[in-house]
């Protein structure tokens, strides 16, 4: 067969400079890992973490049989601690959704001043933990469920805020328009064309940040704001394993059916 | 002040700070009972003269009067009243597709529900009476708690049509409504607006990017080319020169734009 006389055309994903500087990037990437194994390797008590599978065994062993008595005493953390996550969802939600509105670009009443009042509220809700928000409020309003529920709540406010004010963003805003054009006021409209799109995404959002609530509900005890953690803090300082093993059967248990019914729900919106 | 036409608009421009002016100085007056075709290229502006006359751009000069209540002046109070008497029908209908039809119906008559009302759903009964008889009269009885996610494009239509009917407008402005549409389900719609227009006597201006449906359904056509008006004529004046010079040279084949009468499909 003839040669044809025009040249093969070629097709590459990466040109071969390209090439070169994933490679390089690559290798950069591997010899940081490295680097920073070494750094937390050479701070390491190895002659403990030799010791881990014995020490398991020996907890294990003090943490065997559980103490059944003990349930009927966590009755009451149990409660207090779907009782914080539970309140502190809704108080959450109820700040986050006007600070939702003021941050959406789509929403907010002022550009200049508000948007950026509100996205910094937002932000200093997440970035600060719900374990520290707590420290923070056990020392303001005294140790509790007040303090704990306040801690959820805080932290809950930029997350479900964060969310709920993407899809109040992204929501179409040719229905907003619409309604305006037949004299609806601003607030309206708004209520109308744009609150049933986002009405899914904020249950949603919300039952979600319920069930991650029981989660962080359950250890926030320790710094003594109130629930399961509480106790499961007195049994550890007492050194009662029996007890630890209860407590942590519990937890295990009441996230577990957090997680069930908040899918289920989910599913449900969806 | 009292003035015959319904609308009208002088020496209108309009520019986007991206583009530039879309509307170059436009004028024209829109009397009762008088149904306009607005035909164009995609970006003569058509779309945009719509929604200056809602004040949905801010025109940079010029005046557009509402039977001769100036607009372009209005204060947000003002012009919330002079919005509730026009009523808007959208390309791609713009329902709130998670509502119920009803819910739709009566958002036109959310200019005159006072907000806690609104709110609670606790619509006017007269309203709702009205949404009963504007549904029946576009064919969608028994729909109204069906949500509008549900619906057929041509019914979202119907829906879109009734909730600018319910806020009883003194003119409609309709912007591509068989956009969306397959060809016999964009000739029913515009039947449907021109009886409509006809039965209570409303002046409407239609965008259309159907030459032949223009023909067929508008007694006057305005033809926009860059933001001006280069004819403005009864459709049989609408010959090939108009076409070209309204569309440009390519468009001049009878398929391509629908110079003639008899290339839109027959519905019985």
């Amino acid at each position: 067969m003839p040669e044809p006389l025009t040249r093969r055309r070629t097709w590459d994903w990466r040109s071969p400079s390209e090439r070169l500087l994933h490679f390089v990037a690559t290798l950069l990437g591997l010899l940081g890992l490295a680097w920073a194994w070494t750094h937390i390797s050479v701070r390491t008590t190895w002659a403990f973490v030799l010791d881990a599978g014995v020490q398991l065994q020996d907890m294990g062993a003090r943490m065997f049989p559980p103490d059944g008595s003990y349930l009927s005493a966590l009755v009451r953390p149990l409660v207090d601690t779907v009782h914080i996550a539970t309140l502190g969802t809704v108080l959450g939600v109820a700040l986050a959704i006007p600070l939702a509105f003021l941050a959406a670009r789509t929403t907010t009443p002022s550009e200049r001043l508000l948007r950026p009042v509100a996205l910094l509220a937002l932000v200093t809700s997440r970035s600060v933990n719900s374990i520290i928000w707590a420290l923070v409020l056990v020392v303001l309003v005294g140790p509790g469920l007040l303090a704990g529920t306040m801690a959820i709540a805080l932290r809950s406010v930029g997350f479900v805020g964060k969310l709920v004010y993407e899809a109040i963003e992204e929501a179409p805003d040719l229905p907003v328009t619409a309604i305006r054009t037949t004299g609806a006021s601003r607030a309206q409209s708004l209520a109308y064309g744009l609150v049933p799109h986002v009405l899914p995404t904020m249950a949603g959002v919300s039952v979600y940040r319920w069930e991650i609530n029981i989660r962080e509900a359950t250890i926030l005890g320790i710094v003594g704001a109130g629930g399961l953690g509480m106790a499961l803090q007195a049994s550890i300082d007492a050194l009662a394993w029996s007890r630890v093993s209860v407590i942590l059967g519990v937890i295990l248990a009441t996230v577990v059916l957090a997680e069930w019914v908040s899918a289920r729900v989910r599913r449900e919106l969806g | 002040m009292s003035d015959a036409a319904v609308l009208r608009v002088d020496d209108l421009v309009v520019g986007y700070a991206s583009e530039g002016e879309v509307l170059r100085g436009l004028s024209f007056a829109l009397e009762a009972n008088e149904i306009v075709g607005l035909i164009g290229a995609s970006g003569a502006g058509k779309s945009t003269l719509l929604r200056s006359v809602q004040r949905l751009v801010e025109p940079s000069s010029g005046s557009i009067s509402l039977r001769g209540e100036e607009l372009t002046t209005l204060g947000s109070t003002e012009l919330r009243a002079a919005r509730r008497r026009m009523g808007m029908i959208f390309q791609e209908h713009a329902l709130v597709e998670r509502l119920t039809v009803m819910e739709n119906v009566l958002c036109g008559t959310l200019g005159r529900t006072g907000s806690w009302r609104a709110i609670r759903r606790r619509f006017d009964a007269e309203d709702v009476v009205d949404a009963f008889r504007l549904l029946d009269r576009m064919g969608l009885s028994g729909l109204e708690d069906r949500r509008c996610d549900e619906l057929s494009g041509g019914q979202k239509q119907r829906v879109g049509i009734a909730r600018a009917l319910i806020q009883n407008p003194e003119l409609l402005l309709v912007d591509e409504p068989t956009a969306s549409l397959d060809p016999a389900a964009s000739v029913r719609i515009m039947s449907l607006i021109a009886e409509v227009c006809a039965e209570s006597g409303l002046a409407a201006i239609i965008n259309l990017h159907d030459v032949g449906l223009a023909r067929r359904f508008c007694p006057r056509i305005l033809g926009l080319h860059e933001g001006r008006i280069v004819f403005d004529g009864p459709p049989r004046d609408l010959d090939d020169a108009v076409l070209t010079e309204i569309y440009g040279e390519e468009a001049v084949e009878p398929h391509v734009v629908g110079s003639r009468q008899d290339d839109v499909p027959r519905v019985d």
